[in-house]
């Protein structure tokens, strides 16, 4: 009964996505009323690996968690629960990261240790400026319409 | 051109063209090096404001005579609620801090205290890593790097306080300031996520548990400070480094033992 529930949406999910020829491209989640990333798309897509990396060390190492480039500012905007919508883990290749690596036939490991949840809840994004990075601070520019409507399905086609 | 001109080791023309050569290669040495230097500059800058910085030294004061036994409890608890972990009471069960009861069999008296990590000045850990995942931060923390950990164990033989722990499973819901994975060992960081947030106005989990108005057990600061607390009390009334016979000089000191 429950997967008779679920598929009619993960189908639809399917017939929306673009594609090229019979490949379905992801689809990525990210917060509605976002301009931008910690950097521009096409550099995130190619380079977000790196930019993780340096700051992962960064942070364990110095001790400088006031970098842009954090796991926890990645999860915090790209992980949040839409309203009335179903609690997505890492696991689930709905994830914002799952999306794209399963697509890419990449495997990481982050979430074997990382939590998979933000830090967070949506309507606070706005308001912890001194933790919360770049991408948050953009967040903050309408914390309603981040309560009210969190997400929005956009494919990488768009 | 003459004879002579051509014997000449090296003819004006040539050796002008070489020494522009040299010049112009120099010039460009230094356009590529100083990007270097100055992104390095860069990058040490934003480090050395982060948090770890050399001239501190991270410690704490465990006054164990202002401490009950519940008060230690309550140091374990707070220590698991903030990093997530649990123990069931085996052996090789996760063990960031732990609850030591001394008893003097002489006497009948006895004493309940807090273990963990002792953030040594030398810590043998470190020493003993084969991949340079345990290490000591600047600032004195003594970290494992668990994105390059392989779980060898080395460090916990090593460890003269039994103060880490392996982990021997999956784990699930991990808490965001403490990334935790099977394969790994793990110990106290001194809650290093708060420190980096407060500097020296942080006060670990352990140490917020049982400070209160009436009382202050735990006193959280940096060594190389005169004027921080930790140091007040220490010069007034000194303290017990754990095993001190082995000179590690530990960053946690204990009154009362």
């Amino acid at each position: 009964m429950l997967i008779f529930l679920i598929s009619p949406d993960l189908l639809a999910a399917g017939t929306e996505a673009s594609s090229i020829g019979n490949v379905v491209l992801p689809r990525v989640i990210t917060p509605e009323n976002v301009q931008q990333c910690v950097e521009p798309t096409d550099i995130m897509r190619r380079d977000h690996m790196k930019f993780l990396l340096q700051q992962r060390d960064a942070t364990v190492l110095d001790g400088n968690r006031n970098g842009k480039y954090s796991l926890t500012g990645c999860i915090n905007c790209h992980a949040q629960t839409p309203e009335n919508g179903k609690l997505v883990r890492s696991g689930d290749p709905e994830y914002f990261c799952t999306a794209c690596h399963q697509y890419t036939s990449v495997k990481i490991d982050c979430f074997e240790c990382h939590s998979d949840r933000p830090t967070v809840p949506a309507e606070q994004l706005g308001h912890s400026l001194d933790t919360q990075q770049s991408l948050a601070r953009i967040v903050s520019t309408n914390h309603d319409g981040v309560h009210k409507k969190l997400l929005q399905q956009v494919t990488l086609g768009d | 051109m003459t004879n002579n001109q051509i014997s000449q080791p090296g003819s004006i023309p040539s050796s002008d063209s070489r020494r522009s050569f040299l010049k112009n290669s120099a010039a460009i040495a230094s356009v590529f090096v100083a990007p270097g230097v100055i992104l390095y500059k860069a990058s040490h800058a934003t480090s050395s404001k982060g948090a770890a910085a050399r001239t501190i030294r991270w410690g704490m004061l465990i006054d164990t005579n202002a401490m009950t036994e519940a008060d230690v409890d309550n140091c374990v608890s707070a220590c698991q609620r903030e990093h997530g972990w649990k123990s069931n009471g085996q052996p090789t069960d996760t063990q960031w801090i732990r609850k030591l009861n001394l008893l003097d069999s002489e006497t009948g008296y006895k004493k309940s205290l807090p273990m963990m990590c002792q953030h040594c000045e030398d810590p043998p850990c470190v020493d003993v890593c084969p991949t340079g995942a345990s290490f000591k931060r600047a600032d004195g923390i003594v970290l494992v790097d668990r994105h390059i950990c392989i779980g060898c164990r080395y460090c916990m033989m090593a460890c003269p306080y039994k103060a880490r722990s392996f982990i021997h499973e999956n784990i699930k819901n991990q808490t965001a300031v403490a990334p935790r994975g099977k394969g790994t060992v793990e110990s106290c960081t001194l809650c290093v996520h708060r420190i980096d947030s407060d500097g020296a106005n942080a006060v670990p989990a352990c140490a917020e548990a049982v400070n209160s108005a009436a009382k202050k057990p735990m006193v959280f600061g940096d060594l190389n400070d005169p004027d921080s607390e930790i140091s007040k009390r220490l010069a007034k009334l000194g303290a017990l480094k754990v095993r001190a016979d082995l000179d590690l000089n530990p960053g946690i000191r204990y009154q009362g033992l």
